[in-house]
């Protein structure tokens, strides 16, 4: 029998307490193949779900769920929600195309469908067209540890009403490789932007593959997670506590001098990399460190898998902040079926069901309730290479830093203001004042407007 | 013969001497060569990589793209997409085929008569129909898909419908038809009409058996372009199909193949290469009729 | 005379015939089948689209959010233009728009032509030629693109691998496609090429082979030589396609959003930032505001007006 990796020891825990072998009391649901073979290759024993309350609902649920890079999370969820379905008499359906957020607001404009994952700060901009689901995050809050403090900044509106249930934020860590980091002295990673800068420059002296931080327009996500770090780190932000635009400061200079330095010793692709390409970089033994999500992690096989680790963003002058990408339900408020979904999502959102995609999401989804963290079945309780993500969500902001998100801010995340300035400095097409002043201007015409 | 016969005979043997002689003749399959030659290379070499990569393995495209062994060469990535449970890709060619199919053939109908009427007949406002038939384009259907589905809605039309997705490609199909055709029917001579119209015909009839016919070379090119562009369309099949098994090929491929920040590239060339079959099918099966409407055109000229 | 001869066959009028025979007098009138024949056209395209359309355009004037209810939605004129002036992305994308439109579709023109009379002359393997050439039109877009996304990936490119091959590109500096400002505009619009000439060269083709022959022969017996039977015969019987073909590519070039989106995200810091996708961006991601993306791709409507003028001008029945 092949040796076990915990990532996989992980998978096939979840799928066994997903119920996923217990098809015989559920409809029937097309699992893929990947799950049957996992399923028959260990034995897992056959949990069945816990006794649901009996309410029948009747009626229909049409739901718009994210779709995830590892294919398991998507099936365990439409089999859970197929089993809750059947038992509460209600006709459940589940989408979950590449583009999630397109059709949820396709959605809301057209009054369909009920409840769709937003994503960041998405439910504090359709505002009342979502339903109040405080009742339901007050109860998640008392019964699992308490939010943490971004929960209630994404979650709660102006009013302190709760428009959507953070469900969980997507971990972002840096990849990198144990075995070319350790030969320049940091086998375990580095914890502040200037020894991972000594890293880097030793990598580059060595002529082993250097680091690869995206910060490129057209890996947007990726590069936002990275720059926004690094820029609040160094005591940058778009704005101040009053919310005048203060990009043009001293903590972004420093943000911007360390990125220049670190562009020097880095690949020199990292201006064109798309959302996969640094993936494919890493994976192809091009480069020995980049951020993303877990996706690497899932995909590495043999040699890329052993030598690889993860390690949170570094610390700055100013502290460690990160920027976070946050997953939350909300519930329509034009459905037509609002007893229900309120009923499907606070189940959704018990352990029972949680859990298991957690486990299997292997910090794709890390929850944002502090019960959690100390849970022996949590990948990060479970695969040493995954420790770094526990509490991960304690220092990480959505956008608006230090104010709490809203539109202005993320018309500014989507402007790639922050993530354009970087660029500009590294590829030379601005210095750094020019770089500024820009970026400048441009927040001025969204958050002064 | 008569003398005039005679007289055009004798150009017609100069000509072809002049073509058999001239080292005009040869100059000119040069650059017919390597026009050829350029359009080859430039048609071939994406299409040729995309081609190549759907035969190769996952492994063999991400660890050594630029090394390819030929005994590595396999079917596997097609078998994985034909059969794998979770994505029904015949499933989504069956959608595909009857959306474009039926949208095309609705268009043509409708776009076609229009057509006429803005190309072949004289009469007030006919410009300004044309100019707002027209101006449905200058919106992109990346703005147009929210209110759709709010339109959808508010008709009662049903999600991940075959139906409803036909509806909503006749119109950019229609348009482009109505648009399109009456520059062919403009450009047809107007004698044969009204010979037969003096002979006692209808319009109605005058416009089926005389002037549809000299244009269906025209006729048949929209069809194909309106299939095309309907066979590749994917905002509206996204926003209107949730369900997998309503997806459309397009739809499906990039659901399948792309997932979050992962691309299988093996599979993705492979359902653009399957998803390319039936369009390049129809298109042979249209050149026939093409070829055949030519000949029958040359003949009555 | 044909219908006398048919009424009198049948002994009973059918309902039917009489029917026919009634259209048949009434659309004598040329003015009443004009508008019948445009009937359902009509219905189908102002009917399905003119909603979206005229929603899009009234919302280009207020200040509608996704999710705002109506009765919130304010009326505030020019606001959302005006903003517009002062948007300097906005009017990076502007800019970037008519380079990326007329320079693509000239091209498209050009090299559809090229194509068509290529493949006219072409005698031998016609069907396959022309089944190849078409492949880029054929291959759905969203599906191509993203071959053309690892075509310029910045470490795996095919194309940088064969220049290498050639010993035109270093072999150890990787060329940016997409970083590279201009390299990433000239990308997406070689992409736009590739994909649109063949609609072109179909287009063409097709009006090129309504060509008579006589006309050709008559000419080369009369001394022209190839130029001028291209200038005074070739030409002038295609236009009428060749000006549609145009139209209709350069309103949906000047659209164009998907090639784009996917491969450079309108990056690097917007050098390939385009109307639609920054109209896609504001409207429907961002801060979701559909009043002001619709103002975006509404604003292009002044600079779209020579082509409406040119499509007036060139409607109008010419005998």
């Amino acid at each position: 029998m092949k040796k076990l990796s915990r990532r996989d020891f992980l998978r096939w825990t979840a799928l066994g307490s997903a119920g996923l072998v217990a098809s015989a009391c559920s409809k029937e649901i097309e699992v893929t193949k990947i799950i049957k073979e996992t399923i028959v290759e260990k034995e897992t024993e056959v949990v069945t779900p816990t006794a649901m309350a009996e309410q029948m609902f009747g009626g229909s649920l049409d739901l718009i769920l994210r779709h995830s890079f590892i294919p398991e999370m998507n099936a365990i969820q439409e089999n859970q929600l197929a089993q809750w379905g059947e038992a509460h008499g209600v006709d459940v359906s589940v989408s979950s195309p590449g583009e999630w957020r397109e059709m949820i607001a396709s959605g809301i404009e057209s009054k369909t469908g009920d409840i769709g994952e937003t994503f960041q700060e998405e439910a504090l901009i359709y505002g009342d067209a979502l339903a109040d689901v405080s009742d339901i995050c007050e109860e998640l809050g008392s019964k699992y540890g308490g939010w943490y403090e971004l929960a209630e900044k994404v979650g709660k509106d102006d009013n302190g009403v709760w428009r959507t249930i953070p469900r969980a934020f997507t971990a972002h860590l840096i990849n990198y490789r144990t075995d070319y980091f350790g030969e320049v002295g940091y086998p375990d990673g580095c914890k502040t932007y200037d020894e991972y800068l000594d890293a880097a420059t030793k990598l580059k002296e060595a002529g082993l593959p250097l680091v690869g931080n995206t910060v490129s327009q057209t890996g947007p996500n990726d590069s936002a997670s990275w720059t926004y770090s690094v820029l609040w780190s160094h005591g940058g932000s778009e704005v101040d506590e009053n919310g005048k635009v203060a990009i043009n400061s001293e903590g972004t200079r420093k943000a911007l001098e360390y990125i220049q330095k670190l562009a020097e010793v880095s690949s020199p692709n990292i201006t064109g990399f798309d959302e996969g390409a640094n993936n494919r970089a890493f994976l192809g033994g091009e480069i020995s460190a980049t951020q993303n999500a877990t996706s690497i992690y899932y995909n590495a096989k043999d040699e890329v898998l052993e030598n690889m680790n993860h390690m949170r963003y570094p610390e700055g002058p100013a502290g460690w902040v990160m920027f976070t990408e946050m997953n939350t339900l909300s519930l329509f408020g034009h459905s037509k079926n609002l007893e229900a979904g309120k009923a499907v999502l606070r189940w959704l959102m018990d352990e029972e069901q949680l859990i298991p995609l957690v486990q299997i999401g292997i910090t794709f989804y890390t929850p944002l309730l502090r019960g959690y963290d100390d849970l022996p079945s949590m990948p990060w309780n479970v695969d040493p290479k995954l420790a770094v993500a526990k509490g991960l969500a304690h220092g990480g902001n959505v956008t608006g830093y230090p104010l709490p998100p809203s539109a202005k801010s993320a018309k500014a995340y989507q402007n790639r203001t922050i993530v354009n300035m970087f660029a500009r400095v590294i590829i030379g097409d601005a210095s750094i004042d020019e770089a500024m002043k820009t970026a400048e201007e441009d927040l001025k015409a969204v958050y002064e407007a | 013969m008569t003398a005039k016969g005679k007289a055009e005979q004798k150009p017609r043997r100069l000509y072809d001497l002049l073509r058999g002689l001239t080292g005009h003749f040869t100059l000119r399959n040069l650059v017919l060569s390597l026009s050829l030659l350029f359009f080859l290379f430039f048609t071939l070499l994406p299409v040729g990589w995309m081609v190549l990569t759907s035969f190769r393995s996952d492994q063999a495209i991400d660890m050594h793209p630029f090394e390819i062994h030929l005994q590595d060469l396999s079917l596997d990535q097609y078998v994985k997409l034909l059969t794998d449970p979770y994505f029904p890709f015949p499933k989504w060619m069956l959608n595909s085929i009857i959306v474009s199919l039926t949208s095309s053939l609705i268009s043509i109908a409708i776009g076609g008569i229009a057509a006429y009427s803005l190309g072949r007949l004289r009469y007030r406002g006919g410009s300004a129909i044309g100019l707002s038939i027209f101006s449905t384009y200058l919106l992109p259907p990346v703005l147009l898909f929210i209110p759709l589905r709010v339109l959808a809605a508010r008709l009662g039309l049903p999600s991940n419908s075959v139906w409803t997705l036909t509806l909503t490609y006749l119109t950019f199909q229609v348009p482009f038809i109505a648009w399109t055709l009456s520059s062919y029917f403009q450009g047809i001579p107007t004698e044969l009409v009204d010979a037969a119209r003096i002979d006692g015909a209808s319009r109605l009839k005058a416009m089926f058996l005389i002037d549809v016919p000299l244009v269906l070379p025209g006729i048949i090119s929209v069809f194909f372009f309106a299939f095309t562009l309907s066979w590749g369309e994917y905002m509206y099949a996204l926003t209107f199909m949730s369900q997998k098994s309503a997806y459309t090929v397009p739809l499906g491929m990039v659901n399948e193949a792309q997932i979050g920040d992962i691309y299988f590239w093996g599979k993705l060339m492979a359902g653009a290469v399957l998803g390319s079959v039936p369009v390049v099918i129809v298109y042979s099966f249209l050149m026939d009729y093409y070829l055949a409407g030519m000949i029958a055109g040359a003949v009555k000229g | 005379m044909s219908f006398a001869q048919k009424t009198t066959a049948s002994q009973q009028p059918n309902a039917w015939l009489r029917f026919k025979r009634w259209c048949g007098c009434r659309f004598e009138d040329e003015t009443l089948f004009g508008y019948v024949l445009l009937v359902p056209t009509i219905l189908v395209v102002l009917g399905l689209i003119g909603y979206p359309f005229l929603t899009s355009v009234y919302y280009s004037f207020t200040d509608k959010t996704i999710g705002m209810d109506a009765s919130q939605i304010k009326f505030i004129g020019f606001d959302n233009f005006a903003s517009l002036v002062n948007d300097r992305i906005y009017r990076k994308a502007l800019v970037n728009t008519f380079n990326f439109t007329v320079t693509a579709v000239i091209a498209k023109i050009l090299l559809g032509l090229m194509m068509a009379l290529t493949l006219n002359e072409v005698k031998r393997f016609r069907r396959l030629f022309r089944a190849t050439f078409l492949l880029p039109w054929v291959i759905p877009t969203s599906l191509s693109v993203l071959g053309w996304l690892w075509m310029f990936d910045p470490q795996f490119s095919v194309i940088t691998h064969l220049l290498r091959i050639l010993g035109l590109a270093s072999e150890t500096t990787s060329i940016p496609w997409k970083a590279d400002p201009q390299l990433a505009m000239a990308s997406v619009q070689v992409v736009n090429i590739w994909r649109g000439t063949p609609f072109f060269g179909m287009m063409i083709l097709a009006s090129l082979m309504t060509v008579p022959q006589e006309l050709y022969e008559a000419a080369t017996v009369d001394g022209a030589n190839w130029l001028q039977r291209f200038w005074y015969i070739t030409f002038p019987c295609i236009r009428p396609v060749l000006i549609v073909a145009m139209l209709f590519s350069f309103v949906r070039t000047m659209g164009d959003f998907q090639i784009v989106w996917i491969l450079t995200n309108g990056g690097p810091f917007d050098s390939t930032q385009l109307i639609a996708t920054r109209a896609y961006q504001v409207a429907i991601q961002g801060a979701k505001e559909t009043g002001l993306g619709a103002a975006i791709a509404v604003s292009l409507f002044p600079f779209l007006l020579p082509v409406i003028l040119l499509y007036l001008r060139y409607a109008r029945r010419e005998d």
